[in-house]
């Protein structure tokens, strides 16, 4: 029983002009730039799909990709689980439940920036922290020198700051959850593990399937905080897409190569994304969840 | 005086919600416009008062045409089935709203305090008037919303199934004070209702909307005494009036073998062919009739599918052969599942409609003016 | 399947604030009831205090007469069909109606033969493998319903206003399968509902509840025909009942120019409680002839109902609704003769019905 009129349009007009501005017109440049060879004083020069041949032929882009796949599996497979527990045993309703809010949250203000330095301080061979809690055990924990120390230390800082956004998620699903279903399963004799099973999961889906996304287009963007931390070291053990991205582009000057790389990735994120978001969709059910009444 | 729609066509969603629809509302009069849910009721609000514009037609109120006046110039009222309140005001605030942002007159403090603390008066919100919407109930919730339509001479007052997320006795309540309420004032009530007795207790004339058009317009009484059409015997029935398809062949109507009424009997003359006959469910009774028209009454053989008790009468589902009709007794009964019980039905109470238009052929003869 | 008992029952949420108080109810075993209130008047608080999900404050819960106050829902076996269809929409029809086995670790063979019995009887066999989510809101709860009946241990089952999101076309055959179950299991069953309809026409027996009170429990037609408190006489039956405030004179109430006459040994014991004359509009007695000892009444009001007329009169100093046959010609403004029969004329000291019968002394 809508009637749709012309005036509507004017109402999406400031969002579709931002629209333009922040994506559209970017995205264009970017791929007018990839089909080119330009360099700094001279005339850009059309190239085809030379670019894109050579990404895929360069060893570093090749080992950096397989190392974010590997970097974000990992970190969604500590995150998930680890924020739905957390969420589990958060306070439900009172005082209590807005400082755990407050207090879990509390990683999330914190700008990227501010993290890199911050976990840097941690890991300082002279008077970090994480030394500090080593040295007792005999073992030297050096994150600008060892590889194993340096990766799981990225994978803990990445921790730290993003598991409070699976948890944040979960937590306002868990909240939407009617209690008649946590009744019914206790008058069904669910066990604990069951109820979870049956009951709190496949109600967590949708805000699970949100958090999944955003956990795994984000992972590959970092940079600010590991660039700051190893720097990419040591070796290219931290070395992910973007630091490999803005070494081409800003250091090397190479902005139609560093475009092909930058389309490339952009269509890999894309499609695992979907893939992801196709399974996460269709476990089960292979429907959407009814909301929650 | 009064409103009167012509010709009035409006399409939504791809749908021809209204038809060519004509309608004409005299002053002083209480419409319920009763039709089932999703059948466009809502849409003829909508468009009568100003809200969306029909795509042909004219609406004319008091005789002058304000088909392409804005909603905002028009005086109207509208109570909706969501119970919809401003939820940062207080109960006075909301209530007083139409006043202060009126287009066609101004209102003096004094005379909003006057008229606000009247309507909360007749709708027994006063102790409320301090309170946010959100601390309220839901009936009183929407006594705020009926409140606010009425506090302003409004000419026209519409109300879309406002009862329907009431609970049963609620609604009993509140439809003996619209009515009240209508009664005392000195406008046109229009009530969008799928249920009968919203227009049965209520209100003075009721229009049955089908297929975008007004099938049958009258009194109340009239119309639900006498329907024109098997839709206005269908829609406006509670329980549902029940249908049964029959051949006349010479001077009987019959629907089944034992199921069999003598035309003269129902004092109908009709010719050959098929038709539908339409008793309505109190109209079918568990107990034979004391009055001389017994002897000509059918008994059937029936088996209790269901008894349901409703207010103070007893709505029964029964099976006769392969057709499942309703009864409805006044009174409180017990019967059991699958109870073989009698049900008779008295051919003077029986309307015959035409089968393929749907249109009445002979109202019953007891209900014959 | 068992017979349950509230003893004493009470429970308040926060201290003072009583949600149910002194209640004292029987459900024999196998009985079809009701509980019947408006929101907020303890209904859902004795539900939740019956299948464990709450300990009441006082008073003691028993399941076929063993103590179970302190037993937690599992281990009541006391099955429950909520408001909204609970499902576990992961799962197929069929493991919904095994899930509550499962779990207590009944065998497979077991599992099978009793889920295809329920599936039979609620009409889900055709249904069985399809994914529970995918059904509509009456499928959705017949199956609550089987997973509460498949156990054969399973003490009593509750219904929390089941059929609220039901399609007002499917209610009656949902309503009529609720009853057909009763029947074949012979199950104690508890339906609590806002709504007269729906407990009037499940139950044998119904409990009327106002403000955390039980004011009668009795079959449909006890309580239409001899409500116990005016409340029972509004809240069933439509229209609802008219109340009259009365006074005593000697052994008879009076209300307004009414006067109903009350064994003496009930006049002796009122002092100075409230005083309430009831009778309903369908019981009252009204004729444009003059009636055998009726009093003059004038017709104010009238309005339809889908079979019946229903009248306002005004007469002997007291207005009331009197419900009369949908042909009746009686009109505004008209003069009638009106009778309250005697056997119908009910009289509420502070809110309770007294037994008027002189002829027969109470036990």
């Amino acid at each position: 029983m809508k009637t749709v009129t012309n005036r509507a349009w004017l109402f999406v007009l400031p969002a579709l002009l931002t629209m333009a501005v922040n994506a559209f017109i970017p995205f264009m440049t970017v791929i007018n730039y990839s089909f080119q060879d330009i360099l700094p004083g001279l005339d850009p020069l059309w190239v085809g799909l030379e670019n894109y041949y050579l990404v895929l032929q360069d060893d570093l882009f090749r080992e950096s990709f397989v190392r974010q796949l590997i970097f974000s599996f990992l970190i969604l497979a500590i995150q998930v689980p680890l924020g739905i527990l957390i969420a589990l045993g958060m306070p439900k309703s009172g005082w209590q439940s807005t400082l755990a809010l407050v207090a879990v949250g509390l990683p999330l203000l914190i700008p990227y920036n501010v993290v890199g330095i911050i976990w840097r301080v941690f890991t300082r061979s002279d008077l970090g922290l994480f030394p500090l809690l080593f040295a007792p055990f005999g073992y030297q924990y050096d994150v600008a020198l060892n590889r194993v120390d340096a990766y799981w230390t990225v994978v803990l800082m990445d921790v730290w700051h993003w598991t409070p956004l699976i948890v944040l998620l979960c937590y306002s699903g868990l909240n939407a959850i009617p209690d008649a279903y946590y009744q019914a399963a206790k008058i069904d004799g669910a066990s604990r593990w069951n109820t979870f099973r049956f009951v709190i999961l496949p109600r967590l889906r949708s805000v699970l399937t949100i958090g999944i996304l955003l956990r795994f287009m984000d992972s590959f963007r970092i940079y600010t905080e590991v660039f700051l931390l190893t720097g990419g070291g040591p070796g290219n053990t931290t070395t992910f897409l973007s630091d490999v991205l803005v070494r081409k582009a800003v250091g090397g000057f190479e902005f139609g190569y560093a475009a092909a790389m930058s389309l490339i990735y952009f269509f890999v994120i894309l499609i695992i994304s979907y893939v992801f978001f196709l399974v996460l969709t269709n476990v089960g059910t292979g429907e959407d969840q009814q909301p929650a009444s | 005086m009064g409103i009167e729609l012509k010709n009035i066509s409006k399409r939504s969603e791809g749908y021809d919600t209204l038809k060519d629809l004509n309608l004409t509302i005299e002053d002083e009069t209480f419409l319920a416009v009763v039709a089932p849910t999703g059948t466009g009721k809502t849409t003829l609000l909508r468009v009568m008062a100003g809200i969306d514009k029909p795509d042909s037609g004219q609406i004319l109120v008091d005789g002058e045409d304000v088909t392409d006046m804005h909603v905002r110039d028009r005086n109207v009222a509208m109570v909706y089935q969501q119970f919809i309140n401003y939820p940062s005001l207080k109960v006075f605030e909301n209530i007083a709203s139409p006043l202060r942002v009126s287009r066609t007159q101004k209102y003096s403090s004094a005379e909003i305090k006057k008229r606000v603390e009247e309507v909360a008066e007749i709708l027994q919100i006063s102790p409320l008037l301090q309170r946010l919407p959100q601390e309220l109930s839901g009936g009183q919730q929407q006594r705020v919303a009926i409140a606010r339509a009425i506090v302003k001479d409004a000419r026209l007052i519409m109300l879309d199934e406002p009862l329907g997320n009431l609970d049963y006795k609620l609604r009993e309540d509140l439809r003996l004070e619209l009515k009240m309420i209508a009664q005392q004032r000195d406008a046109i009530f229009v009530y969008a209702t799928p249920e009968p007795i919203d227009a049965l207790t209520m209100t003075t004339h009721t229009a049955v909307l089908h297929g975008g058009k007004i099938i049958q317009y009258g009194s109340t009484n009239d119309v639900y005494r006498r329907p024109q059409h098997i839709k206005s015997g269908e829609y406006f029935s509670e329980p549902p009036m029940n249908f049964f398809a029959c051949e006349v062949k010479g001077q009987e109507a019959v629907v089944s073998s034992d199921f069999r009424l003598p035309l003269t009997a129902m004092d109908a003359d009709l010719t050959d062919g098929q038709y539908t006959l339409g008793v309505r469910a109190h109209h079918l009774s568990t107990t034979p009739s004391d009055n001389g028209v017994a002897a000509s009454e059918l008994a059937l053989d029936a088996t209790v599918e269901l008894a349901e008790i409703v207010g103070s009468d007893t709505t029964l589902h029964v099976q006769h052969g392969d057709f499942e009709f309703i009864a409805l007794t006044n009174d409180l009964r017990h019967f059991e599942l699958d109870e073989k019980i009698k049900i008779y039905v008295n051919p003077r109470r029986v309307h015959i409609f035409d089968s393929k238009t749907g249109d009445i052929i002979s109202v019953a003869a007891e209900a014959r003016a | 399947m068992a017979k349950i008992e509230l003893i004493d029952v009470a429970h308040a949420y926060a201290p003072g604030q009583w949600a149910v108080k002194d209640i004292n109810l029987t459900w024999e075993d196998g009985v079809a009831s009701a509980l019947l209130g408006p929101s907020g008047c303890g209904k859902t608080t004795l539900l939740k205090i019956i299948s464990g999900l709450l300990q009441p404050s006082q008073g003691r819960v028993l399941i076929d007469g063993k103590d179970v106050t302190e037993l937690d829902p599992r281990e009541r076996n006391v099955a429950q069909v909520f408001q909204f269809p609970v499902v576990y929409e992961t799962l197929s029809v069929y493991d919904n109606l095994a899930f509550p086995l499962r779990n207590r670790g009944v065998s497979a063979s077991t599992v099978k033969t009793r889920v295809n019995d329920v599936a039979e009887m609620l009409g889900l066999t055709d249904v069985l493998k399809k994914n529970a989510n995918r059904l509509g809101a009456a499928e959705k709860q017949r199956i609550s319903l089987g997973r509460g009946i498949v156990r054969e241990d399973t003490t009593a089952v509750l219904f929390d206003e089941p059929l609220t999101v039901i399609d007002p076309h499917m209610k009656w055959h949902l309503r009529r399968q609720l009853k057909e179950v009763q029947h074949r299991l012979k199950m104690t069953m508890i339906y609590v509902t806002h709504d007269q309809h729906e407990a009037l026409t499940f139950a044998d027996q119904v409990t009327v509840m106002n403000v955390g009170a039980a004011l009668q429990t009795g079959s449909p037609q006890d309580l239409h025909e001899r409500p116990r408190a005016p409340f029972v006489g509004y809240f069933i039956g439509s229209p609802g009942m008219n109340v009259f405030p009365a006074t005593l004179e000697g052994n008879t109430v009076r209300a307004g120019d009414i006067s109903v006459p009350i064994p003496a040994e009930q006049a002796s014991t009122i002092v100075n409680n409230k005083l309430e004359v009831g009778i309903r509009p369908e019981f009252v007695k009204v004729s444009t002839e003059d009636l055998n000892g009726g009093f003059k009444g004038i017709v104010t009001n009238t309005h339809l109902t889908a079979n019946s007329r229903i009248v306002e009169i005004d007469g002997a100093a007291l207005v009331f609704k009197a419900r009369l046959d949908e042909t009746s010609n009686i009109n505004v403004g008209d003069s009638v003769s009106v009778v309250f029969p005697d056997e119908n004329t009910m009289v509420y000291v502070d809110e309770v019905a007294i037994d008027r019968a002189t002829e027969e002394i109470p036990a």
